[in-house]
């Protein structure tokens, strides 16, 4: 069968839902970025099927996937430096110990 | 503004009580010694005194029959039509009270710090004392309806706090719970006259709804079948009856007795069981507009008058001689009161004239009494006797008062009687007439009772005689000087002073005075007869009138009615299940949203764990949950979620309500952090 | 089965694969690698989707920038060649999926609802010039402004994480004193 616009919709929920997934059971800080960064490419694919099946002349569908790694770079360097700091002070990435916003 | 210092600072006469309080309760009791304290009393009466005083002779001299109020502001506006205001009014009757008030409030001061010489609580007395002084003036000199209800029951707690002195005797405790309740009972009845007279009249000052012309807007107006007015005025006064102690509302003022004797000469005799008469007094145009209104305020003070004075007679505790004495002496006045008219306004003066007579012929009496009991140590007439040559002073102002209330001519009770009977007589009212000279007999009779059985004769009890002694002068100079207005006050020409519509004085009418006096004299002999020297005639007469003087002694088995109604009654098939009701639903109610918030929260609290995947988690499925509910609205699957969501609140409410019921909720607890 | 479509699924499961293996990886470093491999499958689809410019980005910029990144992020922190991390607790475990598949479900039908399955241009995607002017465009359809701001970002975004990783302050424990 040939692939249509909703297979790349569907493979894209796929990745999301399996980003979701991670981000809410992964216990490592580090992991669950690697988590939303599946998340985050779920939606850049969706861009760029909607813009590849239909709206073939609109180049918002390029573009904002090139938007999308730009954050995502400087989301990577800042929760990496946060990764480091937590790091450094507390010797551990654990997620449920940094409950200090506990109410 | 009105050309006189005194008139124009009227309002420190309330003020200067209340500081005195303040101070006292604050700041002089706890840092100084109660010298100081009663000190700072005598000194905040003396000031509101002096200003009293200063303001009555300026407008008794200048302004007589005109109302100023020197000071008002506004208060409450409940609509700009609808406004009560405070301030003070100087009219002639709050004039008259202020004197009444000031005056006996400094002479019982004073004989306080003699009477109380050493007791716990002196210092706490005299703060009471000084707020008791503060509400009193303030009810006096009220320009709005709404103003004389705070201060109203501003007296009822100061009189309930000095009724209530001797904290640790039951007895005591049990007289000021009930003078407390009785009298806000009977402010209930009042409560509701401001409310339908104020609404019906449109305003709460005395100035509007004493207009004439507000008066007969409402004369047309009916409510429940029956005259506003009417209304208004016998539920006003079931107050005033509340707090002068008519019947059947009287049964707190024997009690109050339990309160120290000079608190009993402040506040029973000449103060604040008078507030009732003032009340009828200043709404004497209103009453007067209706006469079914007068009716109800003369019959009851008519029959006050003499089911007191049968009680008096059988009585051996001196102070509630006194008491029933200071009630059915109330009843005159209000039955003076009721038998005025505005076209035949002679009874208002009387009633007016008679309260200030009564008050310091009575107050003379209490404080002369209360040198009695302060120096044998006893209430009860039986164990005194022959105390005339222990205590010269107290015996001779104590007979000036005798005299006085008897109504012997020359002294001042004699006028103000006299004018009372002649304004039944006038009035079309003879049996009224009647039954008032009865009494008038009978008063003299159980005063010379008492005073024979105290002072002449041989002493009864050698014990407590010989430890008897004249008082200190802190007590026998107030008695001394108020022996004076007590002889002197009915030569004053009252009536051109105190009056509403026409200056009508009537001067001494012997077709009345001869039989009034000769009344008193009767009353006086018959006591000189049974009393005066030793003999078994008293008891031989008790004994042949058997039941009736038994059930007379115990003043009719009014407090045992009473104690039946309420307790057997009332508190039985009323207040029980109510108790419940306020127990389990209204609490339960309040227990039960308590619970939920408090479960709630816990389950809540969860929630905001701090924890990133937690928050997370909730985030996200509640944005699942919300577009699955957008996505399904009004389809059956979501209103079946609806459904089990309304099913599980109300299942858990119901719950809740289930253990309310039977009593198995835990009591709330603080919530701590695990 | 044209080439295309074989090549669609067969990157579809690999791609779907390796983000499974990103999620369940034991090992931090074991999951960069999956993150690496799920983001050339994508790339992949980009290509399959005619979109050369992108594909080529995401290969240098994601996988080559972003992913060394994590992995020398990882390699400072722990050591991760030897320490398994923890696993949620199986309750948690489950109502996470319950929540992300609600979501797919969510997603999913709304997608398949809206009847896209019919149309199909024939080919052509926006070539790196199209996407150079509409980056730079300041007219309608320009994207000047996303670009500047996301610039802006990037640069705040870098002096943030070198203040915040690269002193430690005063909160900072010494090894030796733990």
């Amino acid at each position: 069968m040939h692939p249509g616009l909703e297979h790349y919709l569907i493979l894209s929920a796929l990745i999301f839902s399996f980003g979701v997934y991670g981000m809410l059971t992964r216990r490592n800080l580090v992991a669950m970025l690697l988590c939303v960064e599946l998340v985050l490419n779920a939606a850049a694919l969706n861009f760029v099927a909607f813009h590849r099946f239909l709206f073939e002349g609109d180049p918002a569908g390029t573009v904002f996937p090139i938007l999308i790694i730009a954050v995502a770079a400087a989301e990577a360097a800042v929760a990496l430096a946060i990764v480091i700091a937590l790091f450094r002070h507390r010797r551990n990435l654990d997620v449920r110990a940094a409950d200090t916003l506990r109410g | 503004m009105t050309g006189s210092w005194f008139l124009d600072h009227l309002w420190l006469v309330p003020l200067l009580p209340f500081l005195g309080a303040l101070l006292i309760a604050l700041v002089l009791r706890p840092l100084t010694s109660p010298r100081v304290c009663s000190g700072a009393a005598i000194a905040a009466v003396s000031g509101s005194a002096v200003v009293g005083w200063g303001a009555a002779f300026a407008y008794f001299a200048h302004h007589t029959g005109e109302t100023l109020v020197p000071w008002q502001t506004l208060w409450l506006a409940f609509t700009p039509s609808f406004a009560g205001n405070v301030g003070v009014i100087a009219d002639d009757l709050s004039m008259l009270l202020v004197m009444v008030v000031t005056g006996v409030s400094l002479l019982v001061h004073i004989y306080s710090t003699g009477y109380l010489h050493g007791e716990g609580g002196y210092s706490r007395y005299f703060a009471s004392l000084n707020l008791f002084t503060c509400s009193m003036l303030g009810l006096v000199l009220s320009v709005s309806i709404l103003q004389i209800y705070v201060f109203w029951e501003l007296v009822g707690v100061s009189s309930f706090l000095l009724i209530g002195y001797y904290w640790d005797k039951p007895s005591a405790v049990a007289a000021c719970k009930k003078a407390f309740i009785v009298t806000r009972f009977a402010d209930l009845g009042f409560l509701l006259g401001v409310l339908v007279l104020s609404a019906y009249a449109g305003g709460l000052d005395f100035a509007h709804l004493a207009d004439p012309a507000t008066i007969a807007r409402l004369e047309g107006v009916t409510l429940l079948g029956t005259s506003a007015l009417t209304l208004a005025a016998v539920l006003i006064y079931m107050g005033a009856a509340g707090k002068s102690a008519m019947f059947p509302l009287h049964i707190w003022l024997p009690d109050a007795m339990e309160g120290p004797t000079p608190v009993s000469a402040l506040i029973h005799a000449a103060t604040m069981v008078v507030a009732g008469v003032y009340l009828v007094a200043r709404l004497f145009p209103i009453f007067s507009a209706t006469p079914e209104g007068m009716t109800v305020v003369m019959v009851v003070g008519t029959f006050t008058s003499l089911f007191a004075a049968v009680i008096a007679v059988t009585q051996f505790d001196i102070k509630r001689v006194l008491a029933f004495s200071t009630l059915s002496q109330l009843g005159y006045m209000m039955l003076a009161l009721g038998v005025a008219r505005m076209e035949s306004p002679l009874g208002y003066t009387a009633s007016l004239f008679h309260l200030a007579t009564h008050a310091c012929f009575k107050a003379l009496l209490f404080l002369g009494a209360g040198s009695v009991i302060h120096a044998v140590h006893t209430n009860d007439i039986r164990e005194m006797g022959g105390l005339r040559r222990k205590m010269p002073i107290t015996h001779a102002t104590f007979l000036i008062a005798c005299l006085a209330i008897a109504g012997v001519p020359g002294f001042s009770g004699f006028f103000s009687k006299d004018e009372i009977l002649a304004a039944a007589l006038h009035g079309g009212h003879p049996v009224v007439f009647s039954v008032a000279l009865l009494v008038a007999g009978l008063t003299a009779f159980y005063m010379f009772r008492i005073y024979f059985m105290t002072f002449t004769g041989e002493p009864r009890d050698h014990h407590k005689f010989d430890h008897a002694h004249e008082s200190p002068p802190s007590m026998w100079v107030p008695l001394a000087i108020l022996a004076v207005p007590s002889v002197l006050l009915g030569f004053v020409p009252f009536g051109s002073f105190v009056y509403r519509g026409e200056v009508e004085h009537a001067g001494i009418d012997f077709a009345i005075a001869i039989p009034a006096t000769l009344a008193g004299l009767a009353g006086i002999g018959l006591s000189a007869l049974l009393y005066g020297r030793k003999s078994g005639a008293p008891a031989k007469v008790a004994a042949s009138l058997g039941f009736v003087y038994r059930a007379i002694a115990a003043k009719f088995y009014f407090d045992e009615i009473y104690l039946f109604v309420t307790h057997r009654i009332i508190f039985r098939f009323v207040s029980a299940p109510l108790a419940w009701f306020d127990r389990r639903i209204v609490d339960g109610a309040m227990d039960l949203s308590a619970q939920a918030s408090r479960l709630g929260g816990a389950y809540l609290r969860r929630m905001a764990s701090g924890r990133l995947q937690t928050s997370l988690l909730l985030v996200s499925g509640g944005a699942g949950l919300l577009m699955l509910f957008l996505i399904l609205a009004g389809q059956p699957l979501f209103i079946a979620l609806s459904v089990a969501g309304y099913v599980a609140i109300a299942a858990t409410v119901g719950r809740q309500i289930v253990l309310l019921l039977l009593g198995r909720t835990e009591p709330l607890k603080r919530i701590t952090r695990d | 089965m044209t080439l295309e479509t074989f090549a669609f699924w067969i990157l579809a499961a690999y791609t779907l694969f390796a983000a499974y293996f990103v999620v369940t990886a034991r090992n931090l470093f074991r999951c960069a690698v999956g993150l690496a491999a799920a983001l050339i499958g994508i790339a992949g689809l980009y290509l399959l989707m005619e979109a050369t410019f992108l594909s080529s980005i995401q290969v240098a910029v994601y996988v080559g920038g972003v992913v060394v990144l994590v992995v020398f992020a990882v390699l400072m922190v722990e050591d991760v060649t030897q320490k398994e991390f923890l696993r949620s607790p199986l309750s948690r475990c489950l109502l996470a999926s319950v929540v992300a598949e609600l979501l797919l479900a969510i997603i999913a039908g709304t997608m398949l609802s809206q009847g896209f399955g019919a149309h199909r241009p024939p080919h052509a995607s926006a070539d790196v010039r199209v996407i150079g002017h509409a980056l730079l465009s300041t007219g309608p359809g320009g994207f000047v402004l996303p670009f500047e701001v996301i610039s802006l970002v990037l640069v705040a975004a870098l002096v943030g994480a070198i203040t915040v990783a690269g002193k430690p302050g005063d909160d900072y424990e010494k090894p030796e004193e733990d």
